[in-house]
């Protein structure tokens, strides 16, 4: 019998949800120990000294934190399908892609969304850069995975459901028509069953954005100063 | 006699950590690979047409694949040759020797830098000071008394670490401020020798003397970098 797997997230967050995406395709049971992230809980300062981040996932006496690890310790650990490819060099690839989008897509796409003028102008460029080096990824197939959904498409879940929430809190167009295949591919992925059931819906991200609204624009001068 | 293996090419510069991590990989593994020795200053039209995006180095070339990023370097070159495995065998250790990699690469490279570098009556650099040796404390406790991170051969988050085995005590010279102490980190330091030490490792690391050249020369601007983005 398999030891219990939790996870402390927080909901709404699309880093917990590439660990309960994973969970779920690998049709793992969890428990979900929602975080107040204003208020981090011993439970997580204890599993999560170093960062004090979500999500964190607990399988047994384990501790997994990072969410890319994790999808990659779920992948590992537990049968079912796999979520990365099985030849090296596509491996090799998807890793490469989901680290992009974490260092190099995430500052400028902020930036893109919650700042205005002249300045937003040069990261709306280079973000439309960066989407359209996705777009070329996704090559004819439906999922970067292929045929069904991996860790690629996980780790990029961010672009299939977050981004165009943003984009109608504030309205910045960035994947409009000229990525025809992203747009398919995000209504695929968030159509997804497994997907879907571990997705939180348009209208609780888009209430907390607009909630946040202040907050996430002073983060954005912040990232400009970097 | 034509062979159907595909060569194997590195393109990297010359005293790079990351670039020695691809390279002690494939010395660990016993891959025979053609190395490139491309020029920061000055990049060729293979590096950027192999790695358009971050035009960096180390680039590997394996047939007609390219790969970028010397961590996914690392797990390529661990897949797809034979050999003793860089990576450990259980997920739960694996996911740890990821997790720790990671962590060295985002976390030290800022407060290390600004404790070299930084004005010695800058208010700022004891906290930078700080930082670095928690750090070095937190990689200390994970030594948990064996001989290399990876047990009792080099692995993944050794070859990872490289740059604290040896360039950091490079810089440490230059620079005149010492971080790393037998006192304060004594695993630590049995690691780094260890690493520098072995028989794989030492084909691939580059000369200290020429590193601590390299470093020296480039020392005022080291220092005017760190004040400058202190004020970021």
């Amino acid at each position: 019998m398999s030891p219990p797997v939790k996870l402390i997230g927080a909901f709404g967050s699309p880093f917990v949800h590439r660990a309960e995406a994973a969970l779920r395709l690998k049709g793992v049971p969890y428990e979900f120990i929602n975080e107040d992230l204003e208020k981090k809980s011993e439970l997580l300062l204890k599993h999560n000294p170093i960062h004090k981040k979500v999500p964190v996932l607990l399988h047994g006496d384990r501790t997994i934190c990072e969410s890319l690890v994790i999808v990659e310790y779920i992948d590992e650990a537990f049968d079912g399908p796999a979520l990365l490819p099985s030849d090296p060099s596509d491996r090799a690839a998807a890793r490469f892609w989901a680290h992009f989008l974490d260092q190099k897509c995430g500052r400028p796409l902020w930036i893109s969304l919650w700042t205005e003028g002249e300045l937003q102008k040069g990261f709306v460029k280079e973000t439309k850069e960066n989407l359209a080096l996705l777009e070329a990824q996704l090559d004819g197939k439906k999922f970067f995975g292929g045929d069904s959904v991996g860790y690629l498409d996980i780790a990029l879940s961010l672009l299939a459901h977050w981004v165009g929430v943003f984009e109608e809190v504030t309205g910045v167009s960035l994947v409009g028509d000229e990525y025809p295949a992203l747009r398919r591919w995000a209504k695929d992925y968030t159509s997804n069953e497994a997907v879907k059931l571990c997705l939180p819906s348009r209208e609780h991200i888009a209430s907390y954005a607009t909630a946040m609204k202040d907050n996430f624009k002073l983060m954005a001068m912040a990232m400009l100063q970097q | 006699m034509a062979t159907d293996v595909p060569a194997v090419k590195l393109i990297g510069w010359y005293g790079s950590p990351y670039v020695h991590r691809a390279e002690v990989a494939l010395r660990l593994k016993g891959v025979p690979y053609e190395f490139i020795r491309d020029d920061p200053i000055n990049k060729s039209e293979l590096l950027l047409q192999h790695n358009p995006i971050h035009k960096k180095v180390p680039v590997l070339l394996h047939g007609d694949r390219t790969i970028c990023e010397s961590l996914v370097i690392l797990e390529y070159v661990d897949e797809t040759f034979d050999g003793p495995p860089l990576l450990p065998v259980d997920p739960y250790e694996r996911a740890m020797a990821r997790f720790w990699a990671h962590f060295i690469d985002q976390k030290f490279a800022r407060p290390f830098w600004m404790s070299f570098w930084m004005c010695e009556d800058d208010e700022h650099k004891e906290a930078f000071v700080k930082e670095a040796k928690g750090n070095l404390a937190i990689l200390e406790e994970q030594l948990k008394g064996r001989r290399f991170f990876g047990g009792d051969a080099v692995g993944f988050l050794d070859v990872a670490a490289c740059g604290l085995a040896h360039w950091l005590g490079v810089i440490e010279e230059v620079s005149g401020v010492t971080l790393v102490n037998g006192d304060e980190f004594p695993a630590f330091c049995k690691w780094a020798k260890a690493y520098v030490n072995d028989d794989t490792v030492k084909q691939s690391l580059p000369d200290r003397d020429e590193l601590l050249a390299f470093f020296s020369g480039n020392k005022e601007i080291y220092m005017a970098l760190a004040r400058a983005t202190l004020h970021k």
